[in-house]
């Protein structure tokens, strides 16, 4: 107990030399706490990134391939994408996850619309096709197996509004509320639609469908975003009956268990069906556009904190070596009056652990201060490198076609907070720095014999 | 019977062949004033280092109550069974006079009803008073950083106190009461009292004087007065 007393008083006795201590202790602790708090919010969102980017599987027409066929057959035309196929595609043992629904663009006569579409019956001819009769579409019809597993209502985007259920029956539908207000429809209300397409391929017309409204949801739109209240979200059984569709298109969101996987999951797939039109591959073109930068900010950072250490520690190491050279006679007269070596040792860190405590707790504070201005300069510098380079164009140009297009956004903002590990990581750098000025005190001081020490200074 | 006996003690510096002192022998009883006189290079201090268990010696061997130094564990001999008095004080000087005395005490496991009432009180009987006590040790006198090296040196109520030139620094006027205390302390307070000075003033009052001689060594001399 004298001990820690005597250390404390120490530390308010010999002030400036301490503060010099407290100085390099803070600079140090402060520095640190910038470097981790923005590598380890930045290998978060690496992380993040790398394992949506490099696990999604984008099932993309290979353009390369059909043009080819075109230039040879004229009337050539893609095989599309077959319910079975997907299903199968969708049970791989590969995949982690898989997400798909149907959609159908589609009219509804006695329906108010939610954006003004100056629409007339058009004839359109596709390659290998007979010419057919379409109109501008109204709504998009959106089936799932389950509507509530829909990406909207999975993230919070849309919500269903009270009074209302998820579609349980197949010609049950979910619809906005800027739909449901413009049309006076209400949970149980139905209303007639149909495929924009008149007839199907074999030239037999389509039917209408009766919808029965369950649900009404509401969703929310960052600024600037368009709105998609003209989504109605249905069954996937009845998009892909041939009564009423004239050829299903199908969306897919294919997450591998490994990024290894890929090519595994691509012949599995061939192998089921899948047209050698198709590609499947992840995404590497986002992945070096975003992630990359991400990951050389982590790189900065890291090798940031190992300089600031490494300089650290032997600046300490050297300041250690001459404040116990410096308090030599105070050991000298500590040993004289029978302190053990070990006690002037523990003491000596114990000064060092009680400056290192204060200096920890306004480190963590300085640098979670400091953490996000140097998080906006790494991320401003980083991205607009990466923006510079020819990759985005090619990252934003290959949205895929049958597959849902990349949504991913360049990552403009990385909230650069302080979180539990890094206050451990903190912790433990003060602990190790602590050890290694308590060692070089408690080293250098234990060379001393106090009579050779007395003796120099009579 | 003797507190530090002394059997054949030689001493040698590392590194060094030619002995500074051999062949010593001595024994020292409580309530006596030792004076150890000799010339600059005898080897005073050193003697009074081994002594006071802060070096051992080459040759021979030092006893305390009978028990080898080399035996014992040197830091608690020094921090409980002995005080020593230097002739540079050897106080902490960022502490108080107080302070160092309780320091001296913590780290000997001395523990009082009230430390520091019993620190005051031993200031006092050396001439510190309150005011002076709670002072730093910087800005003392020599004659009053003497006392307060000579209060922390009894704080652990030794039975053997070793004093180096105790009067080495200090005015005539000061000289004297320290050499008062000190043989209050052999005579009065029944402690064995080791003086290792070259001053006729301490000599006088010592009960025997040994003189460490050019040959290395240890030659009875007398008492005080005497000698």
């Amino acid at each position: 107990m004298y001990i820690l007393k005597n250390a404390f008083q120490n530390l308010y006795r010999n002030a400036g030399r301490n503060l010099l201590a407290a100085g390099i202790f803070l600079v140090i602790i402060t520095m640190s706490c910038v470097a981790l708090v923005v590598y380890n919010d930045a290998d978060n969102i690496a992380k993040q990134y790398k394992d949506r980017l490099s696990t999604e599987v984008l099932l993309d027409v290979d353009e390369r391939k059909v043009g080819e066929a075109s230039e040879d057959d004229e009337t050539f035309r893609r095989p599309e994408l077959a319910d079975e196929l997907i299903r199968k595609m969708a049970a791989s043992k590969y995949l982690k996850k898989a997400m798909y629904y149907v959609q159908m663009e589609a009219v509804a006569d006695d329906l108010k619309y939610t954006r003004p579409i100056d629409y007339e019956d058009m004839e359109m001819q596709r390659a290998g096709e007979d010419r057919v009769k379409t109109r501008a579409p109204q709504y998009y019809l959106n089936g799932f197996e389950d509507v509530s597993q829909a990406e909207p209502f999975q993230s919070g985007e849309a919500k269903l509004a009270e009074g209302g259920r998820f579609p349980k029956e197949d010609n049950e539908c979910l619809i906005s509320d800027t739909l449901a207000e413009l049309n006076n429809l209400k949970p149980g209300d139905t209303f007639q639609t149909k495929s924009i397409y008149h007839t199907d391929k074999q030239g037999e017309p389509l039917e209408e469908m009766t919808l029965k409204v369950s649900g009404i949801y509401h969703r929310e739109y960052s600024e600037g975003e368009m709105d998609r209240d003209d989504e109605i979200f249905t069954s996937y059984k009845l998009l892909i009956d041939p009564r009423y569709t004239y050829e299903p298109v199908f969306y897919t969101k294919f997450f591998l268990k490994d990024p290894k996987d890929l090519d595994a999951f691509a012949r599995e797939a061939y192998d089921a069906g899948l047209s050698e039109y198709y590609s499947l591959s992840t995404d590497t073109v986002a992945y070096d556009t975003f992630v990359k930068p991400i990951e050389q900010m982590c790189v900065i950072s890291i090798i940031f904190l190992w300089v600031v250490l490494a300089l650290g520690a032997a600046v300490l190491i050297i300041l250690s070596a001459l404040v116990v050279r410096e308090r030599k006679y105070e050991i000298g007269v500590l040993r004289s009056m029978g302190m053990k070596k070990s006690k002037v040792a523990v003491q000596l860190v114990l000064e060092s652990a009680l400056i290192m405590t204060v200096c920890l707790i306004l480190g963590i504070a300085l640098g979670s201060l400091l953490a996000q201005p140097v998080t906006d300069m790494l991320l401003a510098d980083q991205m607009s490198q990466a923006m510079a380079g020819p990759s985005l164009a090619g990252s934003m140009g290959g949205a895929s076609f049958g597959g849902l297009a990349t949504d991913n956004n360049p990552i403009t903002h990385i909230n650069a907070a302080l979180s539990l590990t890094t206050i451990t990581e903190l912790t433990g750098i003060a602990l190790i720095l602590t050890a290694i000025a308590g060692a070089v005190s408690a080293v250098c001081a234990m060379k001393y014999e106090p009579m050779r020490i007395l003796r120099q200074r009579d | 019977m003797a507190v530090l006996s002394l059997k054949n003690v030689g001493y040698t510096y590392e590194k060094t062949t030619k002995p500074v002192f051999q062949g010593l022998n001595a024994e020292f009883e409580p309530g006596r004033l030792y004076c150890i006189v000799g010339k600059s290079g005898a080897g005073k201090t050193s003697l009074l280092s081994l002594l006071a268990g802060l070096d051992i010696c080459t040759e021979g061997a030092i006893q305390y109550e009978g028990e080898d130094l080399r035996e014992l564990d040197r830091d608690r001999y020094r921090a409980e069974k002995i005080g020593v008095i230097f002739q540079s004080y050897n106080l902490l000087l960022n502490k108080t006079a107080l302070e160092n005395i309780e320091l001296s005490m913590s780290i000997s496991g001395v523990r009082h009803k009230d430390n520091r009432t019993y620190a005051l009180a031993l200031l006092e009987s050396v001439g510190i008073d309150r005011e002076t006590a709670g002072r730093r040790v910087l800005g003392l006198s020599g004659g009053e950083q003497q006392r307060v090296g000579i209060a922390r040196a009894l704080s652990h109520e030794p039975k053997l106190l070793l004093a180096d030139e105790p009067s080495g620094n200090l005015d005539r006027e000061t000289e004297r009461d320290v050499i008062d205390i000190l043989v209050d302390l052999a005579h009065v307070q029944n402690k064995c009292v080791i003086i290792v000075t070259h001053s006729h003033k301490i000599t006088r009052f010592a009960d025997e004087i040994w003189g460490l001689n050019k040959g290395g060594r240890l030659v009875y001399m007398g008492k005080g007065g005497e000698a």
